[in-house]
Order: structure tokens, then C-alpha cells, then sequence
């Protein structure tokens, strides 16, 4: 318990010191399973975590002041050279760093810093202990896992057969919730459920032991199978009580007592963010509360505004009073105004605006994690760390970036002895770097990986129904691609039998085209896949092509619009009681925006038409009237109105007047 | 709550006029009265947002109250008012027939709804100002904006009291 009279401005300053140093720790410590010798990477974690020992120590957060103690006694004896950096070694540090957070989102949530952290203190001290010592950590369990295989003849046959038939030979290991009074009766689940999975070639404890009640704390076991690792998983985590558990390939040699100095895991994702070149170069700065900011920037918003109001009003005057002195006077200090509320806007973007750095350097671990327990070798390099983004981007780009990287890991990359045999390096490489292009920033994420088979995702497209096997054929490469993204294909269970990647792309591009985003995706059978997201640089200002439809003006972002043109009557067909245009060969639904709009308004002449192209599908929308392009600033709707469909805010033009901005994609999703 | 309404002093209203009912708001609620303005229908949105306005540069939500207290709908005139009101930190315009005056009520003016009105459906009421010669609806600020309950303030309410 903290004492109760901490200050909330103390705690505050701490927190924020705390969230700092958790970072550095957390791209650190991913270093050092890379550069083990790297002594002044190793005084910087140790002195991270011995600072936050103190400070921790000093409010009273005695977990935390626990936890930190023994992370630096591990790190000590590293220092000393007493121990190697293990990947055992940094799970335990990785862990313990899980451990931190929870613990300080316990002391946000709840002022207290309440959360369980023996498990991580046990990891901690296996990890102090060392793998010589015969302790009940990690790097014992896994030695007498290893010699009771090495004791069993038959199992060690079993494990070469397997490798000739292609099947996968995992090490599970699951960790039961400290003092749970069941755990012999969970070590039992384990391993029933996973005996429906494979064949269980040897586990610690045995079964013999479970049934005499003889359980640990946690149950490490090797099977054979032809399951993905990822299933395994999801089958051991589903049994109650088990707080964790890993699935990698197991690997005999690396089981070997032999094999016990600083080496690097079978899971080697290497982080290049921390390059010395990329490293943001502190400096002089102070903290700013975001809300304050974003109060500022609305500020900031309202001048734009006005300036433009202010400039028309200028212009007025001096087409009504020409030659006047003071309206001559005024004109001057209007333009002057204008360029000062510009720079102004400009400084103020610039104060939102974030290195992609700090987004980037939360992946190296995720990689880390995801190929050690997919079994894959990878090499995890970032380019462009100081590309600057509005903070809000960065917050919305967090997800679909995560999700395309495990997916890289997962589907994309190979397994070692796979790319083996393709003649490629058994570590693949997946290279995630930003940089700005035309005043966009331009996000691409490499993998050298199998690629997609298009011909798998079609075929499933085919199976779903969502295309007729006609039109696969027909399809290009690039538009087979694309399929990837479409809902049907990528909402569907595990899709692991076709390269198609997985779950959810549909979200991804979803997600990136809220953001007046645009992602695409290019692949090469054998070659691997390139990802490319198109962001806008943020999200208070957008370019935007102004349209009236039923007196009413509309905003629609241009990275929609990909062409406007008159519309002509006997351009628009009918077809199953939908409008369609046929434009230049290619047809297209064709949208009244007075009746998607649903107001009920009359509908004006709808002479013109805007293609939007959602994805890769154009949509004529029908307008009244072509209007100005122009910076739009995005205004909320407010929450007493909410969520509209098919409105993603307002905007305020020069003439004082309110446009709405359409959120193309909603819009038409639903139409 | 309404042991409090008893107990007040003396509270200031602003009164409005809906059809040909009086209603009241307390002055602490209302942010300013603006001049009916062209206002923005917003596709989708809630049945009672009537569109949004440009409040100096902010984009300001305005629900029709005759639509709110299901009175039958009548066209703007020049007496047509916006009453911005703020209501849970944010502002709220609400569209009335015309604002008459700003008013002192004594407390022991002001009656319970329960006398007079019975069931759920009126939260939107805070109580009835009796002026003898005239009824005043006083309308929470805080209820306007809950749409789950169907409030319908009838001339029976009136005739009730």
C-alpha cells in the first residue's frame, strides 16, 4: 500500500518518469539479446531499473520496489559476468518488464500498485540462480526435460521420425497460476487436450507424477504434431488457471546442458531501431498535457477560420471603397494576419507531431514474441524513426501495424529449415520503415517471406461465394491480391492452409481508410510481400473537394476522389433496379448523395458526379454542383449528436457556413 | 428533489414560449440566445438533432424542443429563438417559438412535477411554477438530452394543474 498522502502532481512526475523508463527498458533489453556484450546497454537497463527501484521504493509501491530489486540483482550477476545472457534470461527480464506495467496501471487505476507478481519474481530468481542451479525456473525444468528425453531411446527415435515426415516437433510449456489448488488436475488437462492434438512424446512432470499429485508450477512437455504452434497455444491457454504459455520448436541440442553461455534464441528478432544514427538525440523540451494542446490546436482552428473571413470581409471592402486609405490599411493587416495564423497552424501541427520512432520501437518485442513462439528466425529492421506524424495518427495507425507484423511473422515468414530449403537465409527479414512523400507519410512494411498465393486466396474467395469462379479467372494478379482485404475472405476462421494472411485484413484497411488512409499490397510468390500504408500527416486538416448536393455542401476528402466530371443523362443505366454509369468502359454504381443523405430534401439537379474509389472500388456519387478544393479543419460533431453514418464531422467555411464531411467509406459500405 | 425545489429562494428564468405553452429554464443553464440561422441537416443523426449551426466557429448541435416535447411542428417565425444551453459540458441549442422574458420566481412558487404528472416520462420536468394567473413548465436541462424517454408535455398537463 502507498501511503496515502502521496501527491497527485508527485505521482504524476513519477508515473510519466516510470512510462520512460519502461520504454527504454523494453527496447533495451531486446538489444541485449543481440549485443549480450554490449556493457554500456547493460549499465543503461541496470541503471533503468535501479532508478525505478528508488523512486518506486520512495512513494511506497512496495511490488514494484520488489520486482525492480530483483530484476537488478539478475542484472547484476550478468554485469559481474557471473551470468550469460540467455534467452531464458530475457524472458524472465521481459516478463518482469509485463510485470512493471501491470503494476503501474495498477497504481493508475487504482492508486495502488496490487498486482501478483511471484510469478515474475520466481522467473527472477531461476534466472539469478542460473541454468546449472536445479531449481524449479525455466532453464531447469527444461534440462531435466531434456535428459529425460536423452534417457528414452524410443523418444529420441520418434523425434528424428517426425522430422522425416514433416511433422512439427513442439516444446510446450504452461504455466500454472502461483497456489492454485488444482494443479494436478490442470497439468492433467494439458495434457489430455493435447494428446487430441498429437502425440506426446515426454512431459515434465510426467503423468505418472501428475496422478500421484506430484505437480509444479508449471508443465513442460514436447510434442509431435502437425498443429500450427499458434493453435497449441490457443488449446493450452484455454485451460483454466494457466496464466502462460509458450510453443516453440523443440530443439535438442539447444536442450543440451552444454549449451549454456550467452547465445541467441531459435527466435532471433533482432530490433535495428536502436541504431545509433536513428536514435532521437534528446532534447530540450517540456511536457505538455495533450488535452492542452488539442484545446490550442481547436483555437488555432477557429483563427484559420476567421482569417479566411476576414480576408473575404478585406476584399469586399475594397471592391466596394476602392482606393480608400483604410481599407487599403485593412487589406494589409488582413494579409499580414493570414500569413502569422498560418505559421501559426503550421507551429501548431508541428507541436502535434510525433517521431514514428516512439510507435516503431514498441515492435521489436511483439516480433520477438511472435517468432519465438511461431518457431521463426527473424530479422527485424526500422527505417525513418524520426518521421514526424500527428500524434492521433500514431495512436490509430497502432493496431493495423501490430496486426500486419504478426501476420508478416506468422503467415509471411518461413520456417528455418523451409527457407533452408528455398535457398534463402534461415533468419527471414521484415523491415518496417516510414518516410515522408508529398505531404503524406508513407508507412511500408517488408517481408522476405513466401509471399501470398493468389491462387489459394482466390480459390477460397470462390468457395465463400463472395466471387464467381468466373471472375477469378478473369482477375488480375494485383486484384486476386486484393481479395486479402475484403471481409468474406479475412474474417474466416484461421486460414493458415492458404498463405493468405489470416484474420482481420478487412479491419486493417478499414481502420487506415478512417484515417484517409490507403493500403495496398504487393506480392511475390516465394519472394515475399510488401504492405504500403498512405497516411495523411494528420488529422485536423485534410484536402478536401467541396460539392453541393440539396443545397447542402459536403466535404469529401481527396484521397478518395479520383476523378469529377459532368454527368451525363445517357451515361446512367439501369441494372437490377440500381444506377449504374458506364465511364470509359468501366461500370459502376452510381449514388444520389441527396438520397444516400436520407434528409428527405429535395434533390437538385445532380448534373455532376465525383468517383470515389473505396478500396478498389470506384462509386459515382451524384452532386449538384463541383465546388472549390481546399484545406478542410476537421470540427467534431459533438457527442450530443454522436456517431452519424456516413458523417465524419464538420467543417466551417470562409463564408462562415458549415460543410459536412463525408465519410465515403461508411457511407457506401451501407448504401 | 422536490423537498429541494421547495426549499430554493428565488430562482431566475429565462421563459420561452412553445406553441402556445410557457415553458422556463434556469439562467445559470442558458449560454446565450441567438437569432433563428440556416441550420445544417445532418444525415443519420438522432430523430431530434435538427442539424448543427456555426456558433462563432464551433459547430453547435440544435434540436427542435416542439419535436423534443412532441408538439405539433410549426415554421420559424421572427420571434423563432435558438437557446443555447450547455448541458453536460457541451453546447446544446434548442429551437423555441419566441423568448418572452427573463423572470423572478419565489421558491415557494414552484410545485413538484409529481402533483400534477405521474409516471417516468416527464424527467424532463422539474417542476410547475404556479404564478397564479399563468402555469411555467421548468424544464431540466440535464433530462433534454436523453432521448430514451418519450416525453410528451400535453396542454392536459396543464389543464391537470
Amino acid at each position: 500500500m502507498p501511503p496515502s498522502g502521496i501527491d497527485p502532481e508527485e505521482l504524476k512526475v513519477f508515473l510519466q518518469e516510470a512510462e520512460e523508463h519502461l520504454q527504454v527498458l523494453d527496447e533495451d533489453i531486446i538489444r541485449l539479446e543481440k549485443e549480450a556484450g554490449n556493457t554500456d546497454l547493460l549499465q543503461g537497463i541496470f541503471r533503468a531499473a535501479h532508478t525505478l527501484k528508488g523512486s518506486s521504493g520512495m512513494l511506497g509501491f512496495t511490488r514494484m520496489a520488489e520486482l525492480t530489486h530483483h530484476m537488478e540483482d539478475v542484472l547484476d550477476r550478468v554485469r559481474r559476468g557471473v551470468l550469460g545472457v540467455t534467452p531464458e534470461l530475457v524472458d524472465a527480464l521481459l516478463e518482469s518488464l509485463d510485470g512493471l506495467k501491470a503494476l503501474m496501471h495498477g497504481v493508475i487505476a487504482d492508486g495502488d500498485d496490487n498486482v501478483d507478481i511471484s510469478a515474475q519474481v520466481a522467473m527472477l530468481r531461476a534466472a539469478a540462480d542460473g541454468p546449472a542451479a536445479a531449481s524449479a525456473g525455466g532453464g531447469a525444468a527444461r534440462a531435466t526435460l531434456a535428459a529425460a528425453i536423452d534417457a528414452d531411446a524410443s523418444a529420441r527415435t520418434q523425434i528424428e521420425a517426425a522430422a522425416g515426415h514433416g511433422l512439427h516437433v513442439w516444446k510446450v510449456k504452461a504455466s500454472l497460476a502461483p497456489g492454485t489448488a488444482w494443479a494436478a488436475v490442470r497439468c492433467f488437462q494439458v495434457i489430455t487436450e493435447l494428446s487430441l492434438h498429437g502425440e506426446i512424446v515426454v512431459s515434465m512432470p510426467s503423468l505418472d507424477d501428475i496422478q500421484a499429485e506430484k505437480a509444479a508450477d508449471d508443465i513442460e512437455l514436447v510434442l509431435i504434431t502437425s498443429a500450427p504452434a499458434e493453435e497449441l497455444r490457443a488449446v493450452v491457454e484455454e485451460v483454466e488457471d494457466i496464466i502462460g504459455a509458450l510453443v516453440e520448436p523443440y530443439d535438442a541440442t539447444l536442450a543440451a546442458p552444454a549449451d549454456l553461455p550467452a547465445a541467441a534464441g531459435p527466435a532471433d528478432a533482432r530490433g535495428r531501431g536502436g541504431d545509433d544514427a536513428a536514435r532521437i538525440e534528446p532534447q530540450q523540451s517540456v511536457r505538455i498535457d495533450v488535452d492542452k494542446l488539442d484545446a490550442l490546436m481547436n483555437l488555432v482552428g477557429e483563427l484559420v477560420i476567421d482569417r479566411t473571413r476576414v480576408t473575404q470581409l478585406a476584399r469586399t471592402l475594397q471592391a466596394r471603397y476602392h482606393g480608400d486609405a483604410t481599407v487599403q490599411s485593412l487589406e494589409q493587416i488582413s494579409a499580414h494576419i493570414g500569413k502569422v495564423v498560418e505559421d501559426l497552424n503550421d507551429g501548431m501541427m508541428q507541436a502535434r507531431m510525433l517521431p514514428i520512432g516512439t510507435l516503431f520501437s514498441k515492435f521489436p518485442r511483439l516480433v520477438r514474441d511472435v517468432a519465438r513462439s511461431t518457431g521463426k528466425q527473424v530479422e527485424f529492421e526500422t527505417e525513418g524513426e524520426g518521421t514526424e506524424i500527428d500524434r492521433a495518427v500514431i495512436e490509430k495507425i497502432k493496431d493495423p501495424l501490430i496486426h500486419l507484423l504478426r501476420n508478416a511473422v506468422d503467415h509471411g515468414i518461413e520456417l528455418p529449415d523451409v527457407r533452408h530449403a528455398a535457398g534463402k537465409p534461415e533468419a527471414g527479414t521484415i523491415r518496417l520503415a516510414a518516410t515522408h512523400d508529398q505531404g503524406r507519410i508513407l508507412i511500408t512494411l517488408t517481408d522476405d517471406g513466401k509471399g501470398i498465393d493468389t491462387a489459394a486466396v482466390k480459390a477460397k474467395a470462390v468457395e465463400r461465394g463472395m466471387i464467381a469462379a468466373e471472375a477469378a479467372e478473369r482477375m488480375t494478379e494485383q486484384e486476386a491480391l486484393d481479395l486479402i482485404f475484403e471481409s468474406g475472405l479475412s474474417t474466416a476462421a484461421r486460414t493458415t492452409d492458404i498463405s493468405g494472411r489470416g484474420v482481420g485484413m478487412d479491419v486493417v484497411r478499414s481502420s487506415i481508410q478512417a484515417l484517409n488512409g490507403v493500403v495496398t499490397v504487393e506480392s511475390r510468390p516465394g519472394g515475399g510481400s510488401v504492405f504500403t500504408l498512405q497516411l495523411p500527416l494528420t488529422l485536423a486538416t485534410f484536402r478536401g473537394l467541396l460539392v453541393e448536393s440539396s443545397s447542402a455542401v459536403y466535404a469529401i476528402p481527396l484521397s478518395y476522389v479520383q476523378e469529377t466530371g459532368r454527368l451525363e443523362p445517357r451515361q446512367v443505366q439501369n441494372i437490377v433496379n440500381r444506377e449504374v454509369i458506364n465511364l470509359r468502359g468501366t461500370v459502376m454504381p452510381l449514388y444520389r448523395l441527396s438520397g444516400i443523405a436520407e434528409l428527405g430534401a429535395e434533390a437538385g439537379s445532380e448534373d455532376f458526379m465525383v468517383v470515389v474509389r473505396v478500396g478498389d472500388r470506384p462509386t459515382a456519387l451524384a452532386v449538384d454542383r463541383l465546388m472549390d478544393q481546399q484545406e478542410v479543419v476537421v470540427k467534431s460533431l459533438g457527442s450530443t449528436i454522436g456517431r452519424a453514418r456516413g458523417v465524419a464531422g464538420a467543417s466551417i467555411l470562409g463564408d462562415g457556413e458549415v460543410a459536412l464531411i463525408l465519410d465515403v467509406a461508411t457511407l457506401l459500405k451501407a448504401a | 428533489m422536490s423537498e429541494e425545489t421547495l426549499t430554493r429562494a428565488e430562482l431566475q428564468l429565462v421563459v420561452f414560449r412553445l406553441a402556445t405553452d410557457i415553458y422556463g429554464l434556469e439562467i445559470q443553464a442558458v449560454r446565450e440566445i441567438i437569432r433563428m440561422q440556416e441550420i445544417t441537416r445532418v444525415p443519420n443523426a438522432p430523430d431530434m438533432i435538427e442539424g448543427v449551426i456555426n456558433l462563432r466557429g464551433r459547430i453547435c448541435p440544435v434540436m427542435d424542443l416542439r419535436k423534443r416535447f412532441g408538439l405539433t411542428m410549426g415554421d420559424a417565425t421572427a420571434e423563432s429563438r435558438i437557446v443555447v444551453v450547455e448541458v453536460n459540458g457541451e453546447d446544446v441549442g434548442m429551437i423555441v417559438d419566441a423568448v418572452t422574458e427573463v423572470l423572478r420566481v419565489p421558491g415557494d412558487r414552484i410545485q413538484p412535477p409529481s402533483n400534477v404528472v405521474a409516471g417516468s416520462n416527464m424527467r424532463v420536468v422539474e417542476g410547475i411554477v404556479n404564478l397564479d394567473d399563468r402555469l411555467i413548465i421548468l424544464v431540466d436541462r440535464d433530462a433534454l438530452l436523453s432521448a430514451d424517454d418519450e416525453t410528451v408535455l400535453s396542454r392536459e398537463l396543464l389543464a391537470a394543474a
